[in-house]
């Protein structure tokens, strides 16, 4: 059997399995799913935001040194797999931090509340 | 468009990029797309790229010793009289090039037969300083051992220095498809190949 059909098969088999007990433990409205959903596609959005961002500086700064002392470094070092993790965890930080009650200040926005804008 | 939707839209690229190149032959295309094969032909010298370096213990790593490998190979089938290795020092004082030659006199080939070039950071870098070193021989066709996503960039980069490049393209990742996590370091080194050959059209090395 191919690895790629293994693992999805696995996969598919575990999310039945969670999505059975999450209903009949846990008591979650089959309804809610699509909310979750969207929730995960937003923290996924917001971790490729990260990623952009840091290969964005990472460049920059790599490039400015190499002009500015006049020695080599190399834009591979950020081909690391870390910088990838790192990124998720900046978004899952990000994501939980927006969603945690309390303000010290209403958002800046152009126009109307950002409450909406920031969900 | 409020700053959720974009997320959303983001999120939802993002998971379909991710499955398309995990489940999908993409990455595979996509590498095929960039890789640049010739059939080989007998040229004035073999020129292999430095690539990966080496290890903290002075050892080659995986890329490089598979290029000096495959170098190695061509030399043997007496495709060019003469092996060109490329690689810069380490952190740790170890040069890539010395060490590829090292390996390659043991091996049995005559070190009149072997050049080093040392101080070539990037393929633009590599190409200028091989080509001054080949030219003053007057060669002026080589086969070129080079990563496979990364052949058409090495192929132009000493094209553009006067040096007719045949590509002989080595494989960094195994190209077997139907293993998720080497379809995705696949689809990565197609994602870096082309931002690396997008640079290079940009700042004129091609």
């Amino acid at each position: 059997m191919r690895s790629t059909s293994f693992i999805l098969t696995v996969v598919t088999a575990t999310s039945l399995g969670a999505y059975h007990l999450a209903i009949r433990r846990f008591g979650l409205a089959p309804s809610s799913l699509q909310t979750a959903t969207l929730r995960m596609a937003e923290i996924l959005g917001t971790a490729l935001l990260f990623v952009t961002v840091n290969l964005a500086v990472g460049v920059a700064t790599i490039l400015a040194l190499r002009a500015a002392a006049g020695w080599f470094l190399s834009v591979y070092l950020l081909n690391d797999l870390s910088l990838l993790v790192l990124s998720g965890l900046q978004a899952l930080l990000f994501d939980s931090w927006r969603r945690t009650p309390g303000r010290d200040r209403a958002p800046v926005t152009r126009g109307h509340s950002g409450a909406d804008d920031l969900g | 468009m409020s700053l959720v939707l974009s997320l959303r839209i983001l999120g939802t690229m993002g998971l379909t990029l991710f499955a398309a190149a995990a489940f999908t032959p993409l990455p595979h295309a996509l590498s095929r797309k960039l890789t640049l094969v010739s059939s080989l032909e007998p040229a004035g010298a073999i020129v292999v790229l430095g690539g990966g370096g080496v290890r903290h213990d002075g050892s080659l790593t995986d890329i490089s010793l598979r290029r000096t490998v495959n170098g190695l190979d061509l030399y043997r089938r007496g495709l060019a009289p003469l092996l060109v290795f490329s690689g810069s020092a380490s952190r740790n004082g170890y040069v890539e090039a010395e060490i590829r030659a090292e390996l390659d006199r043991a091996c049995g080939v005559p070190p009149v037969a072997i050049l080093i070039q040392s101080d070539g950071h990037t393929t633009s870098d590599e190409a200028s300083r091989i080509a001054a070193l080949l030219q003053r021989r007057g060669i002026r066709k080589i086969l070129l051992v080079v990563d496979a996503e990364g052949s058409r960039r090495g192929a132009g980069a000493f094209a553009r220095v006067g040096l007719e490049a045949i590509p002989v393209p080595v494989d960094e990742v195994s190209l077997h498809e139907g293993d998720p996590e080497g379809s995705l370091a696949l689809f990565r080194r197609v994602a870096i190949e082309s931002l690396a050959w997008l640079y290079y059209r940009v700042a004129g090395y091609l």
